[in-house]
């Protein structure tokens, strides 16, 4: 799904993010990437995004080279990949309804579609009777389970999560993390980038640590010390 | 139809810049009106404006055939005269006939009008020059001559077309900028939706869309008020100079453009201009403000 090879990511300010990345990941897997704040963890999803080129290396994502994308096929290609962030990105003006038809409308889906498909992915993260609801009204775990129903609009091959937890009490973190599990189990490759120890020691699951732009471990069924 | 609702959302949000928008693009509309008008009442003109630059040398009635024909000869001999014709008394009474009541006439005849040449001059000829030279001409007593107000309207239009032309330039300029500016906030207004819709994978030319649209709709609702204000102006003006419902309205010796004539031309290059203008003060913000 994901191949790094030799993957060297400097930016023009002359940051050297990514340094000489040699990573698989295979379709269907659940992995985490964990480390430090400016260990290339962002850098690393910005790549697999395509909102930056490595400068160095190759870089496959779901069968094509990165560098090969064109910038008019970019779109096509992030429909393929879900995404959610720490502070969701959710249009404040849009109720949790809107929030997920929102991206379907934008990739040209019919109308009948959407009305038909929106409560379908809001009841897969269990939100369906919030759906008038605006993100000022709901909690951040309810928010950013909005911000899974639209990541998932697609039915993307590869979810990122970038710090999914971030901002969310322990509880809650859980709970968002067994709904990524679950878009897993599903079928859906997952990458979460994060910083919570609890939610890597709970599931273990792979677990990628990332130092000063260098993978300097990679374990299945890892934890987040050891 | 979502994108027009949003459209219409985000103009409202900036509306003082939004206004401020449209109004300088209704100034350099009717500023571009005056301009268009000018033109079209000069083509409109064309053909009687050549009219103007014919002199009426008018004999003394008193004068006889013999003398008549003496004048003739001193034009003819002059050299400076490309064309000549002579209008009788007779012929005159008729033309006269045509524009007066019967009423007024009667009793009249052919007489108490004078016979007269009409001259067109060769090329490069000082009209004025050849004016003076038919007025001291024995039994010559008037010369007619528009020569004076063809200048002025010529200089008047001009002078409007080069103040006119160059501040709609201008007004362009400024405008291009000012709906550019409006644009630019309400991009800065959703920089998070542009986020959203990059990693949802919306394409390009869906980003960039409400944008193109609201430059497009600022330039509309532009020409459309702009549109009226001429076309409630234009009447007004022609009814102004003219009797009302009248057809024919002159001022400062050209004729008026009759008002739908004219003025459809102009409101279609009103909307043309501001659309166009607007597109492209969208696609300045764009290029410089939305990295896609």
């Amino acid at each position: 799904m994901i191949n790094f090879s030799n993957v060297t990511m400097v930016y023009r300010s002359g940051c050297e993010a990514l340094k000489n990345i040699d990573l698989s990941i295979a379709r269907g897997e659940f992995a985490f990437v964990i480390g430090p704040s400016g260990s290339g963890k962002s850098t690393m999803i910005k790549l697999i995004m395509k909102e930056e080129e490595p400068t160095g290396g190759e870089l496959f994502v779901n069968g094509q080279d990165i560098r090969d994308i064109h910038r008019y096929e970019t779109p096509y290609f992030r429909r393929k990949i879900g995404v959610v962030f720490q502070d969701f990105k959710l249009l404040k003006n849009k109720t949790a309804y809107q929030n997920v038809a929102f991206a379907l409308r934008m990739t040209n889906t019919k109308p009948r579609q959407i009305r038909k498909m929106v409560p379908q992915l809001l009841s897969v993260v269990g939100l369906l009777d919030k759906s008038n609801e605006y993100p000022a009204e709901m909690s951040g775990g309810e928010q950013q389970r909005v911000a899974l129903a639209r990541a998932i609009a697609h039915n993307p091959d590869l979810l990122i999560a970038d710090e999914p937890t971030g901002n969310l009490d322990p509880d809650t973190s859980l709970e968002i993390m067994n709904l990524i599990y679950k878009i897993n189990q599903m079928g859906t490759t997952v990458l979460v980038a994060t910083h919570d120890k609890t939610i890597v020691d709970a599931f273990r699951q792979r677990v990628i640590v990332l130092h000063d732009g260098r993978v300097v471990r990679d374990v299945p069924e890892g934890r987040y010390g050891v | 139809m979502h994108i027009i609702g949003e459209v219409i959302t985000n103009l409202f949000k900036n509306r003082v810049l939004t206004l401020t928008s449209i109004f300088s693009i209704i100034l350099m509309l009717i500023l571009v009106g005056v301009f268009g008008v000018f033109l079209l009442t000069l083509s409109y003109n064309s053909e009687y404006m050549d009219d103007m630059l014919e002199i009426r040398i008018f004999i003394n009635p008193e004068a006889d055939d013999y003398r008549i024909s003496a004048v003739e000869d001193s034009l003819i001999k002059d050299g400076r005269i490309e064309y000549i014709a002579y209008i009788s008394k007779e012929q005159a009474f008729e033309d006269v006939k045509k524009i007066y009541d019967k009423e007024i006439l009667e009793g009249l005849g052919p007489d108490f009008l004078p016979a007269s040449y009409t001259v067109r001059l060769k090329e490069d000829v000082d009209a004025d020059n050849f004016v003076s030279f038919a007025e001291n001409l024995r039994d010559v007593y008037r010369v007619d001559f528009h020569q004076r107000s063809f200048d002025f309207a010529a200089n008047l239009s001009n002078w409007v077309n080069i103040v006119a032309g160059s501040l709609s330039v201008l007004l362009g300029i400024l405008s291009l900028f000012l709906v550019s500016n409006t644009i630019r906030l309400t991009m800065a207004g959703r920089s998070d939706e542009v986020i959203i819709m990059k990693f949802i994978g919306a394409t390009e030319a869906r980003i960039k869309k409400p944008f193109i649209l609201e430059g497009v709709t600022i330039g509309f609702i532009g020409a459309l008020i702009a549109s009226l204000i001429m076309s409630f102006a234009y009447s007004k003006f022609f009814d102004w100079f003219g009797a009302e419902g009248s057809t024919e309205v002159f001022l400062a010796g050209l004729r008026l453009v009759p008002v739908r004539e004219s003025v459809l031309l102009i409101y279609l290059a009103f909307f043309g201009i501001s659309i166009v203008l607007g597109m492209l003060a969208s696609q300045m913000a764009i290029r410089r403000h939305l990295k896609v």
